[in-house]
């Protein structure tokens, strides 16, 4: 999912592809939100005594919450991903690009 | 200030268990919320650099007179300059740069900014 940024992201610009790039996955995010809300049950103590697979969901809306979790994935490694290191080195001036992004990095590895 | 990515995926680590057995599916929400955090941030700080020189980027902090005072041009005014620079390319007969060889009067008006 990597490729088509490799390719577009100098056709789509840097403001685009990030803020499309957060939409989407804040929609696959609140759609998880939402499916195991009103579709899984609790499960007090956890699934096979698991205490953090505290929701169980079954049927359709379980393909959904899986269907989401790859979308969000994928909706995140084509913009923010590669942008997240195209974007620093180029902002800074000559002078002072090796510090800064070496800033950014350390930051943001 | 170093390494704080790392730092937050360790605190991601010992938060995010406990929040999915407290608040079950209400954790998505909150990496909802991050993510339209991100969405307002980008839209308001990060100006656009696809496209541009070095020069230009950097003339985009420091316009006085087109943009803010200390800010220069907000980020909602940039733009994708690709075509502008294709062209320059294109008619540079591939000597970018060159100050003898290139014969585009634009592209030579632009490296002097």
């Amino acid at each position: 999912m990597t490729v088509p940024a490799l390719l577009y992201v100098d056709r789509w610009g840097r403001r685009p592809t990030l803020l499309v790039g957060a939409a989407f996955m804040a929609i696959w995010l609140f759609t998880n939100a939402g499916l195991l809300g009103s579709y899984g049950t609790h499960v007090p103590g956890g699934i096979d005594n698991i205490a953090a697979a505290s929701t169980s969901i079954t049927g359709p809306p379980s393909k959904a919450v899986i269907a989401c979790s790859y979308l969000f994935v994928a909706s995140f490694a084509p913009t923010w991903g590669p942008v997240s290191w195209i974007y620093p080195p180029e902002l800074f001036p000559l002078r002072v690009r090796g510090k800064a992004v070496a800033l950014a990095t350390s930051v943001s590895y | 200030m170093s390494q704080a990515n790392w730092a937050f995926n360790f605190a991601l680590g010992y938060f995010v268990p406990p929040a999915f057995v407290s608040i079950q599916w209400r954790t998505y929400v909150i990496f909802g919320v991050f993510c339209i955090a991100m969405f307002i941030h980008v839209f308001f700080m990060f100006p656009e650099t696809a496209g541009k020189t070095l020069e230009e980027v950097e003339w985009i902090f420091e316009n006085e007179t087109e943009g803010l005072k200390y800010i220069g041009i907000p980020a909602w005014k940039t733009t994708n300059t690709r075509a502008r620079i294709l062209d320059i390319e294109r008619r540079s007969d591939g000597h970018l740069g060159d100050e003898e060889k290139s014969t585009d009067v634009a592209e030579k008006q632009v490296e002097r900014t």
